[in-house]
């Protein structure tokens, strides 16, 4: 009678080691490979933000060039003249629900604040090992989607007439070592605009 | 009595192999896991290398091309990682620009525009220009210095390869990260 209880408790013993030992490990197998696709995934998602930061820089640098110009179209985004002098003691007024606005010149200041009309010109350097290329769908590099005024406002320091504007850029990358698709990733950077009076 | 107590260390020593077997591939898997675990870790200090580099190079360095770029190259330590990484960089030349002109129309009163839509639109034109009539516009406008008003972009591509620390150098170049960007002088 004893005998036969032994070996009644060897099968289910036995089974549940395995049970145990193979949740064990299906749960460890889970795990390292979702830390895998999540790493891969930020490291994707890294090279599309690093692109949209390279056409923030972009539109910082056209505005810093053109600045007279991406006021003016800011001005005509929110409807405000650009020709408005503001000083004097010339406040810019507040309620603009009669104001024409329009998107025309904001439009023509982003048509080339992307990397279609100045490619990424590195992605091949360093040699083949550290070669990058485009796919159909994904190619490497930023579009500037947007360059809208949040706010403006006089300012008390020197009368002018001042414009915190935010520009988006939308970065992509391809790299096919991390993933079969790309990854797009926008970035929005908030800047001040004022008009200079020359 | 004596029967039953052998036949009780064979089924051990059947039992210790059968186990023994068993956890071989089991320790072998483990050892996989590890391993692995540690890559995962080496890697996530790496790419955050490669992203205060990266930050570093569009935030706070000055626009220098010579100073930023590092050919060769460079080997530092980062908690459980070994790392080694390089920084390219190419000027890019800007093509003919593309900016908005406004026609004068005169001022309104307390800033609201109160153009018509219509001959607003048809007031604003697209303009190309090349960089360096504008940036002659815009030294001569503003009275800057011309050697102080340069209007420069580059690539810049910040490669970092890795292994964990206390691994072979063949460990090298497995997953190298890559990242790219653009920086412009401003």
């Amino acid at each position: 009678m004893k005998t036969a209880q032994r070996k009644g408790i060897a099968i289910p013993l036995v089974l549940m080691f395995v049970f145990v030992v193979a949740v064990y490990f299906f749960s460890m197998v889970f795990t390292r490979t979702e830390t895998r696709r999540q790493g891969l995934s930020n490291l994707n998602q890294r090279q599309a933000y690093y692109m949209a930061m390279g056409g923030i820089q972009h539109a910082l640098l056209k505005i810093r060039l053109l600045h007279r110009e991406a006021y003016d179209a800011g001005s005509l985004v929110r409807g405000i003249c650009p020709f408005f002098n503001p000083y004097g003691n010339n406040l810019v007024a507040t309620d603009l629900s009669a104001g024409t606005k329009t998107l025309k010149a904001r439009n023509i200041f982003m048509t080339d604040l992307n990397s279609g009309q100045l490619p990424i010109a590195i992605l091949n350097d360093g040699g083949p090992d550290f070669s990058m290329s485009n796919d159909d769908e994904f190619v490497w590099g930023y579009n500037v989607t947007g360059l809208e005024v949040s706010t403006y406002y006089t300012s008390a320091d020197d009368g002018s007439v001042r414009q915190v504007a935010k520009v988006t850029a939308l970065g992509s990358s391809y790299d096919p070592r991390v993933s079969k698709t790309g990854k797009r990733e926008t970035v929005t950077k908030s800047i001040e605009l004022h008009r200079r009076i020359q | 009595m004596k029967k039953l107590r052998g036949v009780t260390f064979v089924e051990i020593m059947i039992g210790v192999l059968i186990l023994g077997m068993a956890l071989l591939p089991i320790i072998k898997m483990l050892g996989g896991f590890s391993s692995g675990t540690k890559a995962d870790r080496s890697e996530a200090e790496a790419l955050q290398f490669a992203c205060d580099l990266m930050d570093n190079i569009l935030m706070k360095m000055d626009y220098d091309p010579g100073a930023i770029a590092s050919p060769a190259w460079q080997i530092v330590e980062r908690g459980h990682t070994d790392i080694r990484y390089q920084i390219l960089v190419r000027p890019v030349a800007w093509p003919a620009i593309i900016k908005p002109v406004i026609r004068y129309h005169p001022t309104c009163a307390d800033g609201v525009e109160k153009t018509p839509l219509a001959k607003l639109e048809s007031d604003i034109l697209s303009e190309t220009r090349d960089l360096a009539t504008i940036d002659k516009e815009t030294v001569d406008r503003l009275g800057l210095d011309a050697s102080q008003n340069n209007f420069d972009l580059c690539d810049v591509k910040v490669i970092v390869d890795w292994k964990p620390k206390g691994t072979a150098d063949t460990e090298f170049m497995k997953h190298p990260i890559i990242l790219i960007s653009r920086k412009a002088r401003l």
